[in-house]
C-alpha cells in the first residue's frame, strides 16, 4: 500500500498536541468519531495526525450521492483498489453488482468489505469525512455504521461530521468499540489561540483572550479575524461580541471584496465541481498564475485544502462553507445563461482532463444532456466492467426518455442494471437493443448486446431451440465479419453467455466448454479478473453437468483461489451448486448436505430467487439418491409449488422426474411410470431445456426395462444415448448404454447386449466414475456377467479398482457365485489370471459376515444364520469370541490360546488352536470359492485378524456410532447426531456376550459397553430436551433407570422434566422412590443437588396447592 | 416499503414467499407459526399480511381473527387448500381482504397484491354502495364497499329504480369492493331474480381470486364473469 489516497495536506496549522495526546490514548479502538461544528478543524486535524502516524491513509470525502449505500460501497472500494494497484501483491476486488438477486445489498456490501479489510496486513486508516452530507435514514449512513462494526485489526475508521449522527453511536459507545472528540474538544484553548496569533505580537494577551472568549475557541472564526487583520484595517471593537457560522459570510465578504477581479473570477469558477485538480485548472486558467493562485491559498490555510487525486496527483477542495459563499457570489454576479456557460466550460475542461463523473455532474448542472450522453456511450463499458451499475443507472435517468430510447449505446445501458430484475421484459429490451445496432452496424453493441440477450434467455428459461437461436445469432457476429481482434472484452463476455446458455439453457455440454474455453483465452488476454472468474464458474458447471470430474475438480480448487477476491454471492452459491451436483454423483451426501445448507443461506440472505429452484432440485435429488424418499418427494412437490408460482412447467418437469426417481428407487414401477410421462409431458422437447428431456427419457427408458418392457425402454434409450453422447454428457451416457444393453440382453440379441455393455463400461473406466447412480445392483451384475460369458471383460476392465468402487455401493446379491462358476469353468491357464483379475470384485460381492455380540449372540453370513450346532464342539465358537471380544483384528494367538486352553502347554495349545480355527474358517467359508483367496478370518504373522472388509461386527459398529454422534453434538447438530445414537441404541440389544455371564475375559468389555450405552442413552434423553420433545426425553431418562436405577441425573433431570410437564406429583414420588432405592441397595442418601430440586418442587407444589387437599410426599 | 408479513407452518413456504416479495420489493417478514406471526404483526404492523388457513396450534382463521380485533387497516389475505370453499367463506366472513389457493400460482398472486396495495388507499370500513352510471349508455353500477348481505335489497332496488329491461346490466367491482357469505347469497339472489326478467348481467373488474370464488359458487353460470388482467 502506498502512503496515502486523498490524505487533505494542510499547511501552517498548529501541531494539536494535546488532540494527538488523547488520540495515541485511543489508538487501541478501531473507530474514531470526530464531530465538530463547520470549519472546527476535524479534517485538519485527523490528516496531520495521521500523516504523523505514516500509515497508509484512504480518505472519502462523503457526499450527497453518497446517500445511495451501492455508490458509497463503490468508492470505497475503488479507493482500495487504487492503493492496491501501486502494489503488484494483491489482484483488485471486483464488486460484483447483484446479479441474480433482489435483496440484502446492505448485507453484501458489508461482506465484501470484511474481506476487503481482512486483505489488509498493516495497520491502515480510512477517513470518511463529512458524514454531516448524507441523511440519517439513508442507506449511506447505514454502511457506515455497519461498517464500523466489522472487525478487523489494522484498519482504524475515522468518521468526520459537522453533527453527532443519533443512530447507532449509542451502541458503540457501549461497546467501548469508539473514541469521540466533540466540538468542545476540537475548539482552541486559549494557549492554541496565542500561537495562533504568535505572528501578530501587537495584540497582547487580553486582547487575545478577548478573541478567544469570542470565538468560543472556534477555530474557523479564529481563522477569519487572523486573515482579516492582515488584510484589512479591522479593529477589535469592529468584530462581533459572538462569533458563530452566520458571520463566516461577513468575513469571507469582506476578505473576498479586496480581491481582484481575476481571482474572484478564479475562485468562483473553480469552486463548481466538488474538488479542482491543477491540471483542469491550467485549461482553465492561465497555467502559472492558476498554480501560483492556488498555491497560495492553500499555504495561508485559507478553507482550500490540498488532496491527492487518484492518479497520485493534487486536487484543491474549498471548505464547504466558502464553496457555498463563492457559489452564491457566482450567482450573484452572472447571469443564469452566463453560469450555464461556466458549467459548460469547467465540464469541458474536465472531460478533457479524462475526469469524467465530475464532467458529467457538471454537465448535468449546464443541463447538456447531449453532452452526458457522449460521455455515457464513451464511458459506458467502464462502468459495465467494473459493475459500477449504480452510477451508470444515475446518469441514464437524468437523460430525456426519449433520447434513450432512440439511442443504442443508452438504451443499453439503461437495461443493464436492471438484467436481472427485469424478468421477460429484458429479452425485448435487449432485442431492441440490439436492432438498434444492427441499424448503425456497431460490431462491439451487438456482440454486447446479444450476449446479454442469451443471459436474459437462459434467465427466464426460454425455450432451447430460441436460446440456440440467439447463440447462432452470436457465433456468427464473432465470426462473420472478419474482425476477430476487435473488442475482445465484448468478445469474451459473448463467448462466456454462449457457455452459460449451452450448459444451462440448451444442455449442450461441449459446445459450452469449448465456448468457455474460448472465452478464457480472451479473458487471460486482456486480464479481466471479472470476465475470468465468470468464465471459471460457468466452464465448472458445464465440466461437472457433462460429468467431467477430473477437470471440473482441478477447476474448482482454482475458482477458490479467485473466490477469496470474489464478493458476488450469486456466483459462489453457483460454484456451492457445482460441488453439490459433484459429492451427489460420487455419492458424498454429508458433504453435499452441508453445501446444501450454506446455499439455502445466501440464496435466502441475498434474495437469489434464481438459484433458489436448483437449490430446492439438488435437496431433492440429495434426499432420493440417499435413501429419504418422503423427504425427497416433499422437496419435488415444492419445487411443484415454485414451478406454479413462477409461472413456468420447467421446474413442475423436474418435479415430476424426481417423483419419479424417487419410485424407481423404491421399485414402485407403476407409479414411477405416471411421474416420468408426466415430466415427460411438461419438458416438451420444443419448448423446454433437451438435457432435461433426454435425462426424463433416459429414466423413462430404465424404468420401462425394469418392468422388462424392454422394446419400450429402448425407445427412449437409444435417442437418450445418442443425445448424450453429442452433448458430451459422460455419466449419463454410461449409465444409459447399460440400460440399453440390459434391454439387448434380454431381448436376445446378445451382440449388441455386448457391444453396449463394453462402450458403457470403457467410458465409465476411462471417466474414472466410481458409482452410476441410476444403474442398480442387478443391472450391473447382468451387464458383469454378460461380459465374463466373452473376452470382452478383461478389454472393459484393464484395471480392476475400477469395477471394485463400481460394485462396492451395489446389492450384488448373488453376483459371488455367478464369480465362482465362472472361474470353475474356466481353464487353468485361464483360472489363475481370473482368479487374480476378479478376487477384489469376488469379495466385495462376497455376503458379508455379521456377528451380532449384544444380547444374543447371532452369526450370519449375508441373510444365512449360522446355528451354534454347525460348529463341531464349543471351541470353534468359543474361538470367535475371543477373537471379537479382543477387538477383531491383529489379535496375537498367543491371547487367543490363553483364553481358550489357559491350562495347555504351548505345544498343546498351539495345535489345539490351528485345529480349532480350520474348523472356525470351514464353517463360516464353506461356500466361498478358495481359488479367489478370499477370507473372513486369517492369519498374518501369528495375529489372527478378522477381514473387516467383509465383516461387521455390532460391538465395533456401536463404538464407532458413539463417535459419531458425540461429534456431531459437540458441533451442535443435534438431529444428526441423534439419529446416530439412535442407531447406536438400536444395536445395543443386551449385555455384551450375555449368555457368557461367567467368561472372565468378557466381564470387562461387557462393563465397557454397559457404560457407554448409558452415556449415549443420557445423549440422546439430553438431546430430546434440547429439541422440547418432553415425552421421548422422559421415555429415554427412563430407560436409563431401568438400567441404572442409581443414577442421579437421571433422576434429577426426570423429575424436572415431570414437573414442567404438569406432572409434578410424579417428579415427587420418583423422588422418594428413588430415595428409598438409593437406601435400600448402596445405604446412601441423594445427592444435595437431588435434595434441592425435591425442595424446590415441593414448593411449587405447596403454592399451586395453597387451598388444595393433594398430599405431599416426604423423603423417606 | 410496503411490509409484508408471511405466516405459514412450512419453511420452503416461506422461503419461497420471502424470495418472490422481497424480488418484488417489499419488505419481507416471515413467522412458522400463528403465534409468532402475531408477535411479529404487533411488533411491525405490517401493511399487508398473508396467512395460511392451516396450520398446527393456531390457525389461520384464529390469527385473523385475533389480527381483527386489534383494530388493525392491514389487509390480510388467506392462503387456503386448493378448492376449500368452505375455508375462504369464512374467511371472508371474518373480513379477509382476499384469500387465495394452495397452489398459489404467480397471477393470483399478483392478483392479491395489486388489490391489497389498492385498498391500502382506501379508507377502511367503506360502506357498500352500487353507483350507476350516469352517462353509460348501458346501465353499469360500480359496487364498492363491504357487501356483507346486512343490505340484501340494496341491489335490486337500485336496479328497480332504474327500470332496466331486456338489456345487459354491468356490475363493476371497485378496488374497495369486498364480500363476505350473506353478500354472496344475496348477489345470487339478484342476478337470479335478473335474469328471470331477461337481464344478462356482467360482472368486471374481477379479481382473479375472486373470479374463482364466484366460479365455485356457481355465478358463472348466471352471469358472465370479466377478470381483471394483472400487467407481468
Amino acid at each position: 500500500m502506498t502512503p496515502s489516497a486523498n490524505l487533505p495536506y494542510f499547511s501552517d496549522v498548529l501541531r494539536r498536541s494535546r488532540l494527538f495526546e488523547l488520540l495515541d490514548s485511543q489508538f487501541h479502538k478501531p473507530d474514531f468519531l470526530i464531530t465538530g461544528q463547520a470549519a472546527q478543524g476535524k479534517t485538519t486535524l485527523v490528516a496531520s495526525y495521521l500523516a504523523e502516524k505514516s500509515i497508509p491513509v484512504i480518505w472519502i470525502h462523503l457526499t450527497e450521492d453518497d446517500n445511495d449505500g451501492e455508490k458509497l460501497f463503490d468508492r470505497i472500494v475503488e479507493s482500495f483498489n487504487k492503493i492496491d494497484e501501486t502494489t503488484d501483491h494483491q489482484e483488485p476486488l471486483h464488486t460484483g453488482s447483484t446479479i441474480l438477486g433482489a435483496g440484502r445489498r446492505l448485507l453484501q456490501h458489508v461482506r465484501a468489505l470484511t474481506d476487503l479489510f481482512d486483505r489488509l496486513t498493516t495497520p491502515a486508516a480510512l477517513v470518511l469525512d463529512d458524514l454531516e452530507q448524507l441523511n440519517d435514514t439513508s442507506p449511506g449512513v447505514d454502511l457506515v455504521f455497519r461498517l464500523l462494526t466489522i472487525p478487523n485489526d489494522c484498519l482504524k475508521r475515522f468518521v468526520l461530521s459537522r453533527t453527532i449522527p443519533e443512530c447507532n453511536i449509542a451502541a458503540l459507545k457501549m461497546s467501548r468499540q469508539i473514541c469521540i472528540i466533540e466540538n468542545q474538544d476540537l475548539s482552541f484553548t486559549l494557549d492554541e489561540t496565542r500561537q495562533l496569533f504568535s505572528s501578530r505580537p501587537e495584540l497582547d494577551l487580553s486582547q487575545i483572550t478577548r478573541l478567544h472568549e469570542m470565538t468560543n475557541g472556534w477555530i474557523g472564526g479564529l481563522t477569519l479575524v487572523k486573515e482579516s487583520l492582515n488584510q484589512t484595517n479591522l479593529f477589535l471593537d469592529d468584530i462581533p461580541r459572538h462569533l458563530s457560522e452566520e458571520t463566516f459570510t461577513y468575513f469571507s465578504q469582506e476578505i473576498y471584496n479586496r480581491l481582484p477581479d481575476d481571482i474572484k473570477q478564479f475562485l468562483m469558477i473553480t469552486a463548481v465541481p466538488e474538488t479542482i485538480d491543477t491540471a483542469t485548472t491550467q485549461i482553465l486558467f492561465d497555467p502559472q498564475t492558476a498554480l501560483s493562485i492556488l498555491n497560495r491559498l492553500e499555504r495561508r490555510n485559507l478553507f482550500i485544502q490540498r488532496i491527492h487525486d487518484s492518479q497520485g496527483k493534487y486536487e484543491f477542495r474549498y471548505h464547504r462553507l466558502f464553496r457555498n459563499f463563492l457559489s452564491q457570489q457566482m450567482a450573484r454576479t452572472y447571469s443564469h445563461e452566463q453560469i450555464q456557460k461556466i458549467y459548460r466550460k469547467v465540464a469541458r475542461a474536465l472531460w478533457e482532463n479524462r475526469r469524467h463523473e465530475a464532467a458529467l455532474k457538471c454537465f448535468d448542472l449546464a443541463g447538456d444532456t447531449d453532452q452526458m450522453a457522449q460521455i455515457i456511450r464513451i464511458k459506458g463499458p467502464d462502468y459495465l466492467i467494473r459493475e459500477n451499475l449504480s452510477s451508470l443507472e444515475k446518469w441514464i435517468s437524468r437523460l430525456p426518455g426519449k433520447q434513450v430510447a432512440t439511442d443504442p449505446w443508452l438504451t443499453f445501458f439503461s437495461i443493464i442494471p436492471h438484467r436481472i430484475k427485469g424478468g421477460r421484459k429484458n429479452i425485448d429490451r435487449f432485442e431492441t437493443a440490439f436492432s438498434l445496432f444492427r441499424q448503425i452496424d456497431d460490431l462491439r453493441g451487438m456482440l454486447l448486446s446479444s450476449g446479454f440477450l442469451i443471459e436474459a434467455a437462459v434467465f427466464v428459461r426460454k425455450s432451447s431451440a430460441a436460446i440456440e437461436n440467439w447463440i447462432h445469432k452470436g457465433e456468427s457476429l464473432l465470426t462473420g465479419t472478419g474482425k476477430t481482434k476487435q473488442f475482445p472484452w465484448a468478445r469474451g463476455l459473448l463467448l462466456q453467455k454462449i457457455g452459460l446458455g449451452y450448459i444451462a439453457g440448451s444442455g449442450n455440454f461441449t459446445k459450452g466448454i469449448s465456448a468457455c474455453k474460448t472465452a478464457r483465452l480472451l479473458a487471460r488476454q486482456i486480464n479481466e479478473p471479472g470476465l475470468m472468474f465468470n468464465i471459471s464458474i460457468t466452464l465448472a458447471l458445464g465440466y461437472v453437468r457433462a460429468g467431467d470430474f477430473d477437470n471440473a475438480r482441478k477447476l474448482l480448487a482454482r475458482i477458490l483461489q479467485m473466490d477469496r477476491k470474489r464478493q458476488s454471492p450469486e456466483y459462489r452459491v453457483l460454484k456451492h451448486i457445482v460441488d453439490i451436483d459433484l459429492f451427489l454423483k460420487n455419492q458424498q451426501f454429508d458433504q453435499a448436505e452441508s453445501l446444501l445448507d450454506r446455499c439455502e443461506e445466501e440464496i435466502d440472505t441475498f434474495g437469489l430467487i434464481f438459484l433458489y429452484p436448483v437449490l430446492v432440485q439438488e435437496k431433492a435429488l440429495l434426499f432420493a439418491c440417499s435413501g429419504r424418499f418422503a423427504d425427497a418427494a416433499h422437496m419435488a412437490d415444492h419445487l411443484n409449488d415454485f414451478s406454479i408460482l413462477e409461472g413456468n412447467t420447467f421446474y413442475q418437469g423436474i418435479s415430476c422426474r424426481i417423483q419419479a426417481l424417487t419410485c424407481f428407487l423404491i421399485n414402485d414401477f407403476p407409479n414411477a411410470l405416471g411421474h416420468v410421462n408426466a415430466s415427460l409431458q411438461a419438458f416438451d422437447p420444443a419448448k423446454k431445456g433437451d438435457i432435461h428431456y433426454f435425462l426424463t427419457r433416459q429414466l423413462a427408458g430404465i424404468i420401462l426395462l425394469s418392468g422388462e418392457q424392454y422394446d419400450q425402454a429402448l425407445d427412449h434409450l437409444l435417442p437418450a444415448a445418442d443425445y448424450f453422447e453429442k452433448t458430451g454428457s459422460g455419466l449419463s451416457l454410461c449409465e444409459t448404454l447399460i440400460a440399453a444393453g440390459i434391454c439387448f440382453w434380454g431381448l436376445s440379441r446378445k451382440k449388441e447386449a455386448l457391444s453396449f455393455f463394453e462402450k458403457g463400461l470403457l467410458k465409465s473406466e476411462k471417466e474414472g466414475y466410481r458409482s452410476l447412480p441410476l444403474i442398480k445392483g442387478p443391472m450391473l451384475i447382468t451387464a458383469l456377467m454378460a461380459l465374463m460369458e466373452t473376452d470382452h471383460f478383461p478389454r472393459c476392465f484393464p484395471e480392476i479398482d475400477h469395477v471394485k468402487s463400481m460394485v462396492n455401493a451395489l446389492d450384488t446379491a448373488g453376483l459371488d457365485q455367478a464369480l465362482a462358476e465362472r472361474i470353475q469353468a474356466a481353464g487353468k491357464k485361464e483360472q489363475t489370471d481370473l482368479a487374480a483379475r476378479l478376487a477384489p470384485v469376488y469379495k466385495r460381492v462376497l455376503p458379508r459376515l455379521h456377528i451380532r455380540t449384544f444380547g444374543r449372540f447371532v452369526i450370519r453370513i449375508g441373510t444365512r444364520l449360522i446355528d451354534a450346532r454347525e460348529f463341531e464342539g464349543t471351541k470353534p465358537l468359543m474361538l470367535l469370541k475371543a477373537l471379537v471380544r479382543h477387538g477383531g483384528t491383529d489379535v496375537p494367538k498367543e491371547i487367543l490360546i490363553h483364553d481358550l486352553w489357559p491350562e495347555a502347554s504351548s505345544e498343546s495349545g498351539e495345535k489345539n488352536f490351528k485345529i480349532t480355527l480350520h474348523r472356525l474358517r470351514k464353517v463360516l467359508e464353506k461356500d466361498i470359492e478358495k481359488r479367489f483367496g478370499c477370507s473372513y478370518v486369517f492369519q498374518k504373522a501369528s495375529r489372527i485378524s478378522f477381514d473387516m472388509e467383509i465383516v461387521s461386527i455390532d460391538a465395533r459398529e456401536f463404538m464407532g456410532m458413539g463417535k459419531a454422534a458425540d461429534r456431531l453434538a459437540g458441533k451442535d447438530r443435534l438431529e444428526q447426531a441423534l439419529e446416530i445414537y439412535e442407531k447406536a441404541i438400536d444395536l445395543y440389544q443386551g449385555d455384551f456376550f450375555a449368555e457368557e455371564p461367567y467368561l472372565d475375559w468378557v466381564e470387562r468389555q461387557r462393563i465397557l459397553y454397559r457404560s457407554r450405552y448409558l452415556e449415549m442413552m443420557s445423549a440422546k434423553a439430553l438431546i430430546h430436551e434440547n429439541l422440547d420433545q418432553t415425552d421421548l426425553a422422559i421415555d429415554t431418562w427412563q430407560a436409563v433407570l431401568t438400567i441404572d436405577p442409581c443414577m442421579e441425573r437421571a433422576c434429577r433431570n426426570l423429575m424436572i422434566l415431570y414437573t414442567d410437564s404438569g406432572r409434578i406429583k410424579k417428579a415427587l414420588n420418583l423422588y422418594v422412590s428413588f430415595t428409598a432405592m438409593l437406601e435400600k441397595e448402596m445405604d446412601a442418601k441423594p445427592d444435595s443437588r437431588t435434595v434441592e430440586l425435591f425442595d424446590s418442587i415441593r414448593k411449587q407444589k405447596k403454592i399451586k396447592d395453597s387451598g388444595g387437599n393433594e398430599s405431599v410426599p416426604a423423603p423417606g | 416499503m410496503t411490509k409484508v408479513l408471511v405466516i405459514d407452518d412450512e419453511k420452503p413456504t416461506l422461503s419461497m414467499f420471502r424470495l418472490f416479495l422481497a424480488a418484488y420489493g417489499y419488505d419481507v417478514f416471515t413467522a412458522q407459526s400463528g403465534l409468532e406471526g402475531l408477535a411479529l404483526f404487533k411488533a411491525h404492523s405490517p401493511d399487508i399480511v398473508f396467512t395460511d388457513i392451516k396450520m398446527p396450534g393456531m390457525d389461520g382463521l384464529t390469527v385473523l381473527r385475533k389480527i381483527k380485533a386489534l383494530g388493525t387497516s392491514s389487509q390480510i389475505i388467506v392462503i387456503t387448500g386448493h378448492g376449500d370453499l368452505e375455508k375462504a367463506m369464512e374467511a371472508l366472513d371474518l373480513d379477509a381482504s382476499d384469500f387465495i389457493n394452495k397452489p398459489v400460482d404467480r397471477q393470483a398472486l399478483d392478483a392479491a397484491l395489486t388489490r391489497a396495495e389498492k385498498r391500502r388507499q382506501l379508507p377502511a370500513d367503506m360502506p357498500f354502495s352500487a353507483t350507476l352510471c350516469p352517462g353509460c349508455h348501458e346501465p353499469v353500477f360500480t359496487l364498492s364497499g363491504r357487501f356483507d348481505g346486512q343490505g340484501p335489497n340494496i341491489l335490486p332496488e337500485q336496479i328497480g329504480r332504474t327500470q332496466v329491461s331486456n338489456q345487459t346490466v354491468t356490475f363493476e367491482l371497485d378496488d374497495s369492493f369486498s364480500i363476505n357469505r350473506s353478500g354472496l347469497a344475496a348477489l345470487t339472489r339478484t342476478i337470479q331474480q335478473m335474469r328471470g326478467q331477461n337481464i344478462r348481467v356482467l360482472l368486471t373488474h374481477v379479481s382473479c381470486n375472486y373470479s374463482r370464488l364466484f366460479k365455485m359458487m356457481g355465478l358463472d353460470k348466471l352471469a358472465d364473469i370479466r377478470e381483471t388482467r394483472v400487467e407481468e
